[in-house]
C-alpha cells in the first residue's frame, strides 16, 4: 500500500476517492474503504488497474494537509494573498 | 390576442400540458394567434424566438385589466438580456451568468479537464467578475482551478466550509496566484453583478459533517423571471430553507445534486413552483443519477425537465419579463419502460429480436493515463452497460455506468485508463437491452 488517496466525497453507497498525485478518481464501494472512513479523510491504498484492491487510514497524512490547508484558507481570509 | 394570464402565460412545443414549455409571457402581452387545435392556440409575439402553443384560456380579445392580485413592484430592470448557460461539463454542475450589462459569473466549473475553459471561450468570456463555489467536492471546483488559472476573476465566492483534497487544496492555491478577492456567504448575502442580485438563501451557519448540505443556494431575481441555484443540497438543508421564510419561487430551477433520488422534496418543489427545470449531470455516470423518481416527482410538479446529460448544454434567455429555454440537444422521447414479456402458452410468430450492438468507435490501442472512448450504436432508447475487466478485475473507474442509448441508438462512454492499469489486451463487455431481450458484445483493446 504505497500509493496516497483521499476520499472526495459520497454518493449513495459509493465513495469516490482520488487515487495519487494524478488525483485519479475512482468509485468505489463504501463498504471497501476502513470502517469510519469521512469524506477527507487520507488513505494508503493499493490500487491495481483501476480497481482498490485495499485501504487503510492514513491518520499523519490527513492531520498534516488538515492543518496546511486551514493555513491557506486563513491567508485567504484575511486576504493576505492580495498584500504585496 | 392578449395573454390574460394572472402572471404569465407558459408556451409550449405542442398542443398539449404535457409538451415542453419553451418560454412564458406576460399578462398584456399582444400575440397573435396562427393556428388553433382544440382549447390549444399557436402564438407568436416579438418576445419569443419561435413560435409555441399557449392555452386558449389564458389568451382574451382585450387587454386586461390591472392584475387581479396585488403585485409586487418589479425590480427596476437593464435593457438587455440576462442569459444562464447550464453547461454540458459530464458529471458535475457549471453555470454561466451573463448579466445584461456584459458582465459574467460562473457558478461552479465542474470536475477537473470537463472542458469548462474552451466553452467559456467559445462564449467570448474574457474576465469573470464573480466565481462561486457552491460546496467544496471535486466535481463542482476541479473545473475552477483551471478557470482561475485562464481569466483574471475579482472575487471568489465560497460558503467557507474547508475540505482536505488535493483538488481543494489546488483551488485554494489557484484563489492566492490569481490574488482574487475572497469571500464567503451565507444565508441573507446578497452578492452584485451588475444590475443583478443574487440573494443567499443557504447555508444559515455553516456546521455538520455533509459537505453537500451545506451547498451555497442562490436566488436571482431578473425583473419578473427568477432563477434558483442550488448546489447539491440535501432535504435538510431543502427543510431549512423553507423554515428560513425567504423567498424561494423561482421559474427555473437547478435541481439540487445532478437530480438524485434526494434532490427534490415534494415540500420544497411546493414552495418553488419551477416551471422549467434543470439537471446537470454526466451520461453513463456512476452514480445513477438523475434518479427516475426525481425526474417524475419534477414533472409532477408542473416543471419541464432538462438535463445536460441528454439536452447538451441549455441556455435560458430572460428580457426580464419572459423568458426561453435552448438545449444544445432534443431530449428523445422516454424509452417506453422495460416489460417482461410474459411467456405465453401458444408460441406465437413474431418473437421479439434481441437488439445488435455495433461498434463505432473505440481508442485502442490506448496509453495508460489516457482518456478512453467507446461508443456503440444499439437499438434507440435500449438500457446499456458496460464493465472493462483488467487482470485485476472490473475497472472502478467513473463514468462506466449504465446508460439509455439516444434517439438514434447511439451509447458513448468516457473513462479514463489509469496509470496504474497493466499493459495489455483487456475485454470490454457491453450489454443492450430492450423489451426484455438481451444481448451482450465482447469487445477487446489494448492498454500499452
Amino acid at each position: 500500500m504505497n500509493t496516497k488517496a483521499v476520499v472526495d466525497r459520497f454518493e449513495g453507497q459509493k465513495a469516490v476517492i482520488l487515487v495519487g498525485d494524478e488525483e485519479e478518481q475512482l468509485v468505489v464501494d463504501r463498504k471497501k474503504l476502513p470502517v469510519g472512513t469521512k469524506e477527507g479523510h487520507w488513505l494508503r491504498v493499493e490500487v491495481r488497474d483501476d480497481v482498490l484492491i485495499a485501504a487503510e487510514f492514513d491518520e499523519a497524512e490527513t492531520a498534516r494537509t488538515k492543518e496546511r490547508i486551514a493555513a491557506k484558507l486563513s491567508r485567504l481570509r484575511k486576504g493576505e494573498h492580495r498584500s504585496c | 390576442m392578449f395573454v390574460s394570464a394572472e402572471i404569465t402565460a407558459r408556451v409550449r412545443s405542442g398542443p398539449s400540458e404535457s409538451a415542453p414549455v419553451i418560454g412564458a409571457i406576460p399578462r398584456g402581452t399582444l400575440v397573435q394567434v396562427i393556428e388553433r387545435q382544440g382549447d390549444w392556440c399557436k402564438v407568436t409575439c416579438s418576445l419569443l424566438a419561435s413560435e409555441g402553443w399557449v392555452h386558449g384560456t389564458l389568451l382574451a380579445e382585450s387587454m386586461p385589466a390591472a392584475p387581479p392580485t396585488q403585485m409586487p413592484a418589479p425590480a427596476p430592470v437593464i435593457a438587455g438580456n440576462l442569459e444562464v448557460h447550464f453547461v454540458d461539463v459530464g458529471q458535475g454542475d457549471s453555470i454561466l451568468i451573463k448579466s445584461p450589462e456584459g458582465k459574467t459569473a460562473l457558478i461552479d466549473g465542474g470536475d477537473t479537464d470537463t472542458g469548462i475553459v474552451s466553452y467559456l471561450r467559445s462564449q467570448g468570456v474574457q474576465a469573470l467578475t464573480l466565481v462561486v463555489a457552491t460546496h467544496p467536492h471535486a466535481d463542482h471546483i476541479g473545473g475552477l482551478v483551471e478557470v482561475l488559472r485562464a481569466f483574471p476573476v475579482d472575487e471568489v465566492v465560497t460558503n467557507g466550509v474547508m475540505h482536505t483534497t488535493s483538488t481543494y487544496e489546488r483551488f485554494l492555491d489557484a484563489i492566492a496566484d490569481a490574488r482574487a478577492i475572497y469571500t464567503e456567504a451565507k444565508q441573507g448575502d446578497v452578492l452584485q453583478l451588475g444590475s443583478l442580485s443574487f440573494h443567499v438563501l443557504h447555508p444559515q451557519d455553516p456546521a455538520g459533517s455533509d459537505l453537500n448540505d451545506q451547498s451555497l443556494v442562490l436566488r436571482l431575481v431578473h425583473g419578473q423571471v427568477a432563477f434558483l441555484f442550488t448546489g447539491d443540497v440535501q432535504p435538510e438543508g431543502q427543510a431549512s430553507i423553507l423554515g428560513s421564510n425567504l423567498e424561494v419561487g423561482a421559474d427555473i430551477l437547478k435541481v439540487a445534486h445532478h437530480g438524485s433520488r434526494t434532490s427534490s422534496q415534494s415540500s420544497f418543489l411546493s414552495e418553488v413552483e419551477p416551471e422549467v427545470a434543470i439537471y446537470s449531470c454526466g451520461l453513463g455516470n456512476s452514480y445513477g443519477h438523475p434518479h427516475p423518481e426525481t425526474i417524475a416527482a419534477l414533472e409532477r410538479a408542473g416543471a419541464a425537465v432538462y438535463g445536460t446529460d441528454v439536452n447538451g448544454t441549455i441556455v435560458v434567455t430572460s428580457n426580464g419579463s419572459s423568458y426561453r429555454v435552448a438545449a444544445a440537444k432534443q431530449s428523445q422521447a422516454k424509452a417506453s419502460p422495460v416489460v417482461p414479456v410474459a411467456p405465453s402458452p401458444v408460441p406465437t410468430t413474431a418473437k421479439p429480436t434481441a437488439p445488435t450492438i455495433e461498434v463505432l468507435s473505440l481508442t485502442s490501442p490506448i496509453d495508460h493515463g489516457a482518456n478512453a472512448t467507446l461508443s456503440i450504436k444499439t437499438a434507440p432508447g435500449a438500457a446499456c452497460t458496460i464493465t472493462v475487466y483488467y487482470k485485476s478485475g472490473a475497472s472502478e473507474a467513473a463514468g462506466l455506468g449504465p446508460q439509455n442509448a439516444d434517439g438514434s441508438g447511439v451509447a458513448t462512454w468516457r473513462w479514463k485508463v489509469g496509470t496504474r492499469t497493466t499493459p495489455g489486451t483487456w475485454r470490454i463487455v457491453v450489454t443492450a437491452t430492450i423489451a426484455g431481450q438481451r444481448t451482450t458484445r465482447n469487445i477487446d483493446f489494448e492498454v500499452r
